[in-house]
C-alpha cells in the first residue's frame, strides 16, 4: 500500500510535532511526504501534478494542526483547487482509496468530549473531511488525534511513534492485523541484526501466543455455536 | 514471559536508535496485551464449560 501524507503547516520545520511525525513515518516503506506550505508557499497549486500524485497512492492522509477548528490555509487551498472542476470536466475517480487524518491539537483531547469545555467533539469538527471522503467514494478512517504533544512523557511519545507508523502502513485496526505487523517487522529486524539471537525467542513467543489465542477463540466460537444451537 | 520482557528491556537499554527503542517498548506492550487476552479467553472457556449440575 502506498501512502501519501499531505501536510499543511505554516511552520513545518519549526514544529516539534511535525518533525517527530516525519522522522517516524519516513522509516516506513512506501510513505511519501508532501508538505504543501513548502511546495506552494503562494498557495498556487499545480493541479495536474497533484492529481497525478493522488492517482499513484492508495491511501491519502491529511496531516495538520487544528487551527480554529479547521486545517491551516494550505490544505483548504489545495482542496479548493485540486477538486475543482471546470465546465464539463469530471474529477478523476478516487473510489476505493482511503482517506485518513492525523490531527494535532493544542487542547487536551478530553475537552472535545461531549460536555467538555470545547463543546463540540472532534468527530463533529472533522465532519467535512468525512463528507469529502463520502463524496469521493473513499473509505474514511478514524482520525489519529495527537493532543498536546509537548506534554507527552517519553513512553507516550514512543507509543505514538509506533501508533503513527501503523496508521500510515496498515488500514486494518484489529489486534490480529496489529500482531502481524509486529511479526513482519520483527522478521525484518532479525535479518538486519543476526548478532541478536534474543530476537528469535521474542518472535517465537509472540507467534506462539498468537496461535494460542486463535485456538482459544476457535474453541469459544464453537462453544457459543453449540449453546446457540441448543437454545433454538 | 517475564524472561522475554527482561530481554526486551535489555535490548532497549543498549539500543542507541530511538525508533528501535520505541519498537521494543511496543513489543513489551504487545506481549502484555496478548497475555491478558489469553487469560480472558481461557477464563471464558472455563466459565462456559462449568456446569452447575456437577457442583
Amino acid at each position: 500500500m502506498k501512502t501519501l501524507v499531505i501536510v499543511a503547516h505554516p511552520d513545518f520545520d519549526g514544529s516539534p510535532t511535525q518533525n517527530f511525525l516525519k522522522a517516524s513515518g519516513q522509516l516506513m516503506p512506501d510513505v511519501t511526504y508532501h508538505v504543501l506550505d513548502q511546495l506552494y508557499p503562494d498557495y498556487q497549486i499545480d493541479v495536474a501534478k497533484e492529481r497525478a500524485i493522488l492517482a499513484a497512492h492508495t491511501q491519502i492522509i491529511f496531516q495538520f494542526p487544528l487551527y480554529w477548528y479547521s486545517a491551516p490555509t494550505a490544505l483548504k487551498a489545495w482542496l479548493d483547487q485540486v477538486l475543482q472542476t471546470k465546465d464539463e470536466e469530471r474529477l478523476p475517480n478516487y473510489t476505493g482509496k482511503t482517506l485518513g487524518l492525523v490531527v494535532a491539537t493544542g487542547t487536551a483531547e478530553k475537552q472535545f468530549d461531549p460536555g467538555g469545555s470545547e463543546q463540540f467533539t472532534l468527530a463533529e469538527i472533522l465532519r467535512p473531511y468525512q463528507a469529502l471522503a463520502h463524496k469521493l467514494q473513499m473509505t474514511y478512517r478514524t482520525p489519529l488525534i495527537i493532543s498536546q504533544f509537548s506534554y507527552l512523557t517519553e513512553i507516550q511519545k514512543q507509543r505514538l511513534l509506533i501508533q503513527y507508523q501503523q496508521y500510515l502502513t496498515m488500514t486494518a485496526t484489529n489486534f490480529t492485523a496489529q500482531t502481524d505487523w509486529f511479526v513482519q517487522r520483527l522478521v525484518q529486524l532479525q535479518q538486519k541484526k543476526p548478532d541478536q539471537p534474543q530476537l528469535a525467542a521474542i518472535l517465537a513467543t509472540i507467534t506462539a501466543n498468537q496461535e494460542q489465542l486463535a485456538d482459544l477463540k476457535a474453541t469459544l466460537a464453537l462453544m457459543k455455536g453449540e449453546i446457540s444451537d441448543g437454545s433454538n | 514471559m517475564d524472561r522475554i520482557e527482561a530481554e526486551l528491556k535489555a535490548l532497549m537499554a543498549e539500543e542507541p536508535d530511538y525508533a528501535q527503542r520505541a519498537f521494543y517498548q511496543a513489543l513489551i506492550d504487545l506481549l502484555q496485551v496478548q497475555t491478558q487476552r489469553i487469560e480472558l479467553a481461557a477464563a471464558e472457556v472455563d466459565g462456559r464449560t462449568w456446569n452447575h449440575e456437577q457442583w
